[in-house]
C-alpha cells in the first residue's frame, strides 16, 4: 500500500483540485451571471439532498453483541435438537458448509438442543428463551429476525461485514455512512458515538476499524467514549483556563492549521480543524448529557443499578438513551463475551444477565418518552452458532462453533413492525423462509432513515461505493 | 395557420417527437446566425480568401465555443447530485469532441485525407455529447414520452380512486417494472403504466379482457417457477398468490383502466382493496400545501444549539430541535415565528423554558408533534398548548405536571397520544383516563413490583496500602442509601455492622466487608476490601539467601517499595519468589525507631504451588553481626479441605518494643508439598511482596 501521506496527495489531486479550481475561477468569471446562492451554499452539506424521503427513524442505537450469541439459546426455538440430542448432524442438512478450523477436524457432529427452556410471549407468540425474561416482556415492541445470514465464518471478517458492508475492513462503518448522509442533529456532539463494555464470557476483540470512517472524511468516524467516570477524556479545561482563553487558543491554532493546509493541501488538516471545533462545543454539551446523577430512582431501577457503574452494559444503555435523546445520529454499543465455544451452559446465563434487563429497559424508556417511534434499536451479533456440539458432548456441558448460514437479531422502534420474521429449518441450520442478508439489513436500516441505499454513494478510487455496494434489497416485511 | 390555430392543435403521437426536438433545434439559429454575423462584419476580409479559410474559421470558432462550454459545464456539474453517471459520460464525450477539434484545427491546412475521417468522428461524438446533455436536462424519457399516463399519488388520495392505479399498478411497480421499464424493456414490454400494459410486448397483447385463461400475463404468472417462461424469472421476488388472484380477478372483470372504485360493487374484492388503501394512506408521505421557507431564513435561525431540518429532501415541513440546556435562549424560540407555518415537529427536551416560551410555542400553529420532556412546564402551560389545533402527539415525561391537567383535555381537539411518564400523575389515574378519553393514547411507565438490587459500595482509595494515618473512604452510587461495614469478618446487613459516616481510621491492616442498604431496594452484594498500612521505611534491605531465578522481582527493594502485587498474576514484578532456599534478609534503620510489630505479606495461592510460610523468626542486632531472637511464630499449615481461592495474605508478629538499628528476618517456605496436592514432595513456593515494621 502507498504511504498515507501520498494517499492524501492523491486525494488532493482528484477531489480537491478540480473543485478548488472551479470555485476559484468560476466565482470570478461567472459570479455575476449566475444566481447568488450558487457559491454561498455550503457545498459539503448534503442536507439539501437527504433524506431522500420522510424517514421513519431519525436515530439508531445498535446494541452489538460481540462474539455472536447463540440463536439456539435465545430467539430460535428448535425442540427437534433436544429430541435428537447426541445424534449426528445429517450431511444433507450440512450440505457442504465449510467449518472453522476449530471443528473441521471433529469426527462427529452431535446435535445439541438448548439447555434452557423457551416460552411464547407477546401477541405474536414469539418463542424466547428463559435467559431473556426482560426482553421477553417487551416482545410486542420488537421484531425478531430469525433468518439473518452472512458469508463470513470468523469473528473479524464477520464483525467487519456487519458494521461496514464488506469483510475486508477498509470501508466506512454504518454510523459513518449515516453521519455522512444525514449529518449530525446536534452540532455539539459527534454524530456517531461508540460505547464499549465487557461481559465475563469468552471474549473477542473489538477494534477501532469497526467505527472507522474508511474513505469518507475523518469527521465522520465514530467517537469512542471512555469507561471512566469522565466519559470523554481530556475535555475539561485545565484549572486557570477559561472559555475565552480556550477560544482564543483555538483560533490561533486554527490559523496555524490553515497555514499548514494552504501549504500541503492535506484534507486531514481541514478535518482536524473541524474536530477541534467540535471538541470545543462538546465541552458544554458532554458534561450535560453524561451526567446521570439526576436520573430518577425509577430509571435506575428500570436499567438495574449497574447502570450507575461506568463501563457496564447497563450504564452504556442509559448513556445511549441520553445521547440519542440529545440528537446523536448513531450510538454503537459493543458488549463482549458472547463466544461460547465451550462452557455455554455456564457462560451464557451470565452474559444474558448482563444485557437482558438493560436492553429491555432501553426500549421501555424510549417508549415512555415518546421517542421509540423515531429511534431504531438493533440487538444482535455477527453470525450464529452451530446446532452441533464443539468438542465432546456430555450432559449439561457443551459449546457451539461459528455458523454463518442462519442467526437471529431483533430490532425495535423507528418504523419496525413488531413480530417474528423469517424461519429456519427444524435443525436451525438452514433458512427456509425470508432470508435476510447483511446487505438487505443495511438497505433496510438506511431505508428507515429515509435513505435510498442505492443513492447514498461516495466516489473513491475511480468508482462509486455504497454501504450495500452492489447488492441489498429493503426488507419490506419488517417495516410498519 | 399553425400559429393561429395552435390551441386547437391535437398532435399524433409520432409528432410529439418532432416537438421534443425543439431544445436541439433552438440551438441552431443561435450558432448559425452568429457565424453569419461574423462573416457579414468581416466580409471584406474574406474577399480574396478560399473556402478553406472559411472552413478553418468555422473550426476555430467551434473549438473556442466548445472550450468555453466545457468549462461552464464543469462548473455546473459541481452543483448536481443526481444522474452522476450520465453527467460523467457527457463530460468525457465533450472533452473528446473538444480534443478532436484541437487536432482538426492543427492539421486542417495540410489537405490530409485524415480531415474527412476526423470530421466524421467529430460529428458522431457531437451527436452523442448533445444527446447525453439532453438526457441530463430533460430526462432520459424525454424524447419518446408516454402520453396520458396518469400517475398514482393524487389519484389514490381522491375518495373514489382509479382501480387500476390503486390496485394493479402498485403490484407491477413492485414486482415487474425492474425489468419492464424504459431503461430495460425486456421482451418489448413496458409495465410502468397503463399504455405499456395495453400495448403488450413483442409477442402481442398480454391480456384479453374477461378471459383469464387466455391472457398471457396470467399464464406466465401461473407457470411453475422452473419454467423458462415463468414470470418473474426464478431468483426475482415472486408475486404472492393473492397478488396473482387480484390480477386475474381484474382481468375477469373486464380489465378496465378507467373504472374507479365506485364502478365496482362494494363487495367486489377490488373495491375492498381500494377502500383499505384509502383508510391507510400510511405508505404515502403526508403532503403539506404550505410554501417552503427560504433557505436563507432557515440558515439564519439555525445554530449549533438549534437544528432545523426538512422532513425529507423536498418537503416544506420542518422539524426543529433545541439542544444543550445551558445554551438555551428564549430569543431563539421567538425568532422561529418567521417559519411558524412550516414547523410541524418541535423538540425541546430538558430545555429550561418559561411560561413566555410556552406562549411562543402556541404561536407555531402547525405543530403536530411536540416534545417537552424534562422541561419546567406547569399545569397552566399545559392548558395553553391546546391552542395548537394540529397537535396530535405531546410528550411531557419527566415534568412536574399532575392530575390537574385533566381539566384541559377537552380543549385539545386533535390530540392522539400523550406521554406522561415520571410526572406526578400516577399509573392508576392514567388507567381511569384511558377509559374516559378513548381517543387519546396515554403512555406511562408501569411501576415495577420487583425490588431492584443495590450496587455494592465502592472504594475511593487508589491503593490498598495506606500511608500511616490515612483513611479508608467508601462510596455508594445510589442517593439516600447507607453503607454498613464490618472489620471482624462477619457479614454486614440491616442488623449487623457499623454505619459508614465518613472515612474510616485504621492503624493496622484491615479486611472490610461492606454493603449498601436502602428502603424498598434489595441490599447489595457484599464488597470486600483488604487494606495494608505502610510501616516505617527501612534505610536498607539485603537478601542473604537466593531467590528463584525466574521470580527475581525488582531485587531486594521489592520488599519495601510500598507496592502490593496482584495475587492472580505470579509474574507481577512486585512479587519475589523463593523455592530452593528460604528467605533470610537484613533490614537497617539508621534512626533506630521503636518497633513492636512486624507484618510479612505473602501470596496464598495453593493452585500455583504457592503455600503460606511455616515459620517466621525476627532477630535484632546493634552491630549487624551478633543477632538476638526477638520473636518467632509458626503458621498453621494449609489443609486439603480449606478453600483454595488465592488471596494476599499477611502474617503479623507482636513483641515488646525494641529499637535496634539492624534486624534479621527468616521466613521459611514449606519444605515438602503434601501428598494430596499434584506437586507432592517438592519444595513449596514462597512469594513475598512487602515487609512492614510498625511502631
Amino acid at each position: 500500500m502507498s504511504h498515507p501521506f501520498l494517499e492524501n496527495r492523491l486525494n488532493v489531486n482528484r477531489r480537491y483540485f478540480l473543485g478548488k479550481a472551479a470555485v476559484g475561477l468560476g466565482s470570478v468569471a461567472l459570479g455575476s451571471l449566475l444566481i447568488k446562492d450558487l457559491f454561498n451554499g455550503d457545498t459539503s452539506s448534503m442536507d439539501t439532498v437527504l433524506p431522500h424521503f420522510a424517514p421513519k427513524a431519525k436515530r439508531v442505537i445498535y446494541l452489538f453483541q460481540n462474539g455472536a450469541p447463540s440463536q439456539l439459546e435465545s430467539f430460535d426455538y428448535k425442540p427437534m435438537l433436544n429430541k435428537m440430542m447426541g445424534q449426528e448432524l445429517p450431511s444433507s442438512i450440512r450440505d457442504g458448509q465449510r467449518l472453522t478450523g476449530m471443528t473441521a477436524s471433529q469426527e462427529k457432529f452431535p446435535l445439541v438442543g438448548s439447555h434452557f427452556g423457551f416460552k411464547q410471549y407477546g401477541s405474536t407468540g414469539a418463542w424466547i428463551s428463559d435467559l431473556f425474561p426482560h426482553i421477553a416482556s417487551v416482545a410486542d415492541d420488537i421484531c425478531i429476525v430469525r433468518s439473518m445470514h452472512t458469508e463470513a465464518i470468523n469473528h473479524d471478517p464477520a464483525l467487519t461485514f456487519m458494521q461496514t458492508g464488506a469483510q475486508q475492513g477498509n470501508r466506512p462503518s454504518m454510523g459513518s455512512w449515516l453521519s455522512y448522509g444525514l449529518g449530525s442533529e446536534n452540532q455539539n456532539l459527534p454524530g456517531f458515538c461508540v460505547l464499549l463494555s465487557k461481559g465475563k464470557g469468552n471474549g473477542q476483540g473489538v477494534y477501532s476499524k469497526l467505527w472507522s470512517n474508511g474513505f469518507l472524511d475523518s469527521t465522520f468516524q465514530g467517537v469512542q467514549f471512555s469507561n471512566s467516570e469522565e466519559r470523554v477524556l481530556y475535555l475539561r479545561d485545565q484549572a486557570g483556563v477559561n472559555r475565552d482563553d480556550r477560544r482564543e487558543m483555538l483560533d490561533k491554532l486554527n490559523e496555524l492549521n490553515q497555514f499548514s493546509f494552504d501549504d500541503v493541501q492535506d484534507p486531514e488538516i481541514k478535518a482536524k480543524i473541524q474536530q477541534y471545533e467540535l471538541a470545543y462545543r462538546m465541552q458544554t454539551a458532554v458534561p450535560e448529557v453524561t451526567d446521570i446523577s439526576n436520573e430518577p430512582d425509577h430509571i435506575i431501577k428500570l436499567y438495574g443499578s449497574d447502570c450507575l457503574i461506568p463501563g457496564t452494559y447497563a450504564s452504556n444503555c442509559l448513556l445511549a438513551r441520553k445521547l440519542s435523546e440529545a440528537g446523536v445520529r448513531f450510538v454503537q454499543l459493543y458488549h463482549q463475551g458472547w463466544d461460547q465455544h465451550s462452557g455455554l451452559v455456564t457462560e451464557m446465563p451470565n452474559q444474558a444477565m448482563d444485557v437482558d434487563r438493560a436492553s429491555a429497559a432501553l426500549i421501555t424508556d424510549l417508549k415512555q418518552r415518546g421517542l421509540l417511534d423515531e429511534t431504531l434499536v438493533i440487538w444482535g451479533g455477527e453470525f450464529g452458532r452451530t446446532n452441533y456440539c464443539q468438542g465432546e458432548l456430555s450432559p449439561g456441558v457443551y459449546g457451539r462453533d461459528h455458523h454463518p448460514r442462519a442467526y437471529s437479531i431483533w430490532m425495535a422502534g423507528g418504523g419496525i413492525k413488531p413480530g417474528v420474521y423469517g424461519e429456519t429449518d427444524e435443525f436451525g441450520y438452514n433458512i427456509v423462509k425470508d432470508p435476510v442478508h447483511i446487505n438487505d439489513f443495511h438497505a433496510t436500516v438506511l431505508h428507515l432513515m429515509g435513505i435510498d441505499h442505492e443513492k447514498l454513494t461516495y466516489k473513491h478510487l475511480g468508482r462509486r461505493y455504497r454501504l450495500t455496494d452492489v447488492a441489498g434489497h429493503v426488507v419490506k416485511g419488517i417495516i410498519a | 395557420m399553425l400559429i393561429i390555430f395552435h390551441q386547437k392543435l391535437q398532435l399524433p403521437d409520432w409528432l410529439t417527437f418532432g416537438g421534443r426536438m425543439h431544445p436541439l433545434l433552438v440551438h441552431l439559429p443561435i450558432g448559425m446566425f452568429i457565424m453569419t454575423g461574423i462573416i457579414y462584419v468581416f466580409k471584406h476580409k474574406f474577399e480574396h480568401r478560399t473556402i478553406e479559410d472559411l472552413l478553418r474559421l468555422g473550426i476555430d470558432l467551434s473549438l473556442l465555443t466548445s472550450l468555453l462550454s466545457s468549462i461552464g459545464g464543469l462548473f455546473l456539474s459541481l452543483e448536481n447530485a443526481d444522474n452522476l453517471d450520465t453527467i460523467d459520460n457527457h463530460k468525457y464525450a465533450a472533452y473528446g469532441f473538444t480534443t478532436l477539434l484541437m487536432i482538426l484545427s492543427y492539421t486542417f491546412g495540410n489537405k490530409s485525407r485524415w480531415n474527412d475521417v476526423l470530421m466524421g468522428i467529430a460529428t458522431i461524438v457531437l451527436i452523442v455529447t448533445g444527446h447525453l446533455g439532453g438526457n441530463i436536462t430533460h430526462g432520459v424519457n424525454y424524447l419518446f414520452p408516454q402520453k396520458e399516463a396518469i400517475k398514482t399519488a393524487d389519484t389514490i388520495l381522491s375518495d373514489n380512486p382509479n382501480v387500476f392505479l390503486t390496485v394493479i399498478q402498485p403490484i407491477l411497480d413492485q414486482k415487474c417494472v425492474s425489468c419492464h421499464k424504459p431503461e430495460k424493456i425486456k421482451g418489448g414490454l413496458l409495465l410502468t403504466d397503463s399504455i405499456g400494459f395495453k400495448k403488450g410486448g413483442e409477442n402481442g397483447p398480454i391480456y384479453i379482457a374477461n378471459n383469464v385463461a387466455e391472457s398471457r400475463i396470467a399464464q406466465f404468472l401461473r407457470l411453475p417457477i422452473g419454467d423458462e417462461n415463468h414470470m418473474p424469472p426464478d431468483g426475482k421476488v415472486q408475486l404472492t398468490s393473492q397478488e396473482i388472484r387480484i390480477i386475474e380477478h381484474w382481468i375477469a372483470k373486464g380489465a378496465s383502466f378507467s373504472k374507479t372504485m365506485k364502478d365496482y360493487p362494494e363487495t367486489d374484492s377490488l373495491a375492498i382493496i381500494c377502500k383499505s388503501k384509502l383508510e391507510k394512506p400510511k405508505a404515502a408521505e403526508k403532503i403539506y400545501t404550505f410554501a417552503k421557507a427560504s433557505p436563507k431564513t432557515i440558515q439564519s435561525l439555525q445554530s449549533s444549539f438549534v437544528s432545523i431540518k426538512p422532513l425529507s429532501a423536498n418537503s416544506p415541513a420542518l422539524d426543529v430541535a433545541f439542544f444543550v440546556k445551558s445554551a438555551f435562549k428564549s430569543e431563539k424560540l421567538s425568532e422561529l415565528s418567521s417559519i411558524k407555518e412550516q414547523i410541524v415537529k418541535l423538540s425541546m427536551i430538558n430545555m429550561p423554558i418559561s411560561t413566555k416560551d410556552i406562549d411562543q410555542i402556541t404561536k407555531l400553529g402547525n405543530i403536530e408533534e411536540l416534545i417537552l420532556n424534562g422541561t419546567p412546564i406547569t399545569n397552566q402551560d399545559f392548558g395553553k398548548l391546546a391552542a395548537l389545533k394540529n397537535l396530535t402527539s405531546l410528550s411531557v415525561a419527566n415534568t412536574s405536571l399532575d392530575r390537574q391537567i385533566e381539566s384541559h383535555f377537552s380543549k385539545f381537539t386533535n390530540l392522539k397520544e400523550l406521554f406522561v411518564s415520571n410526572t406526578k400523575v400516577t399509573y392508576d389515574i392514567v388507567d381511569q383516563w384511558r377509559k374516559k378519553y378513548p381517543n387519546i393514547r396515554f403512555n406511562i411507565l408501569k411501576p415495577s413490583e420487583e425490588l431492584p438490587k443495590l450496587p455494592a459500595p465502592q472504594t475511593l482509595n487508589d491503593s490498598t496500602i495506606l500511608k500511616v494515618n490515612a483513611k479508608i473512604a467508601l462510596k455508594s452510587l445510589i442517593k439516600e442509601s447507607i453503607i454498613k461495614y464490618t472489620i471482624d469478618g462477619t457479614i454486614p446487613d440491616s442488623t449487623n455492622g457499623i454505619v459508614y459516616n465518613g472515612p474510616i481510621n485504621v492503624s493496622r491492616d484491615v479486611h472490610i466487608k461492606a454493603v449498601t442498604l436502602k428502603d424498598k431496594w434489595l441490599s447489595s452484594d457484599v464488597a470486600e476490601f483488604h487494606y495494608f498500612v505502610a510501616g516505617l521505611k527501612p534505610d536498607d534491605v539485603k537478601i542473604l539467601t537466593k531467590n528463584n531465578i525466574k521470580y527475581p522481582g525488582q531485587g531486594s527493594v521489592t520488599l519495601i517499595n510500598v507496592k502490593k502485587a496482584d495475587v492472580t498474576d505470579n509474574t507481577d514484578r512486585n512479587w519475589i519468589g523463593f523455592k530452593e532456599e528460604p528467605f533470610i534478609g537484613t533490614f537497617r534503620f539508621d534512626k533506630k525507631p521503636a518497633i513492636k510489630t512486624l507484618s510479612v505479606c505473602y501470596s496464598y495461592n495453593i493452585g500455583s504451588y504457592i503455600f503460606p510460610p511455616t515459620d517466621i523468626k525476627l532477630y535484632g542486632s546493634n552491630d549487624n553481626r551478633s543477632f538476638k531472637l526477638i520473636q518467632s511464630k509458626s503458621l498453621p499449615r494449609h489443609q486439603r479441605e480449606m478453600p483454595q481461592t488465592p488471596f494476599n495474605a499477611v502474617a503479623t508478629l507482636d513483641f515488646e518494643t525494641v529499637n535496634y538499628p539492624f534486624y534479621k528476618l527468616e521466613v521459611k517456605n514449606l519444605p515438602k508439598i503434601p501428598d494430596w496436592h499434584p506437586g507432592k514432595g517438592e519444595n513449596a513456593w514462597l512469594f513475598l511482596d512487602e515487609i512492614f515494621f510498625y511502631e
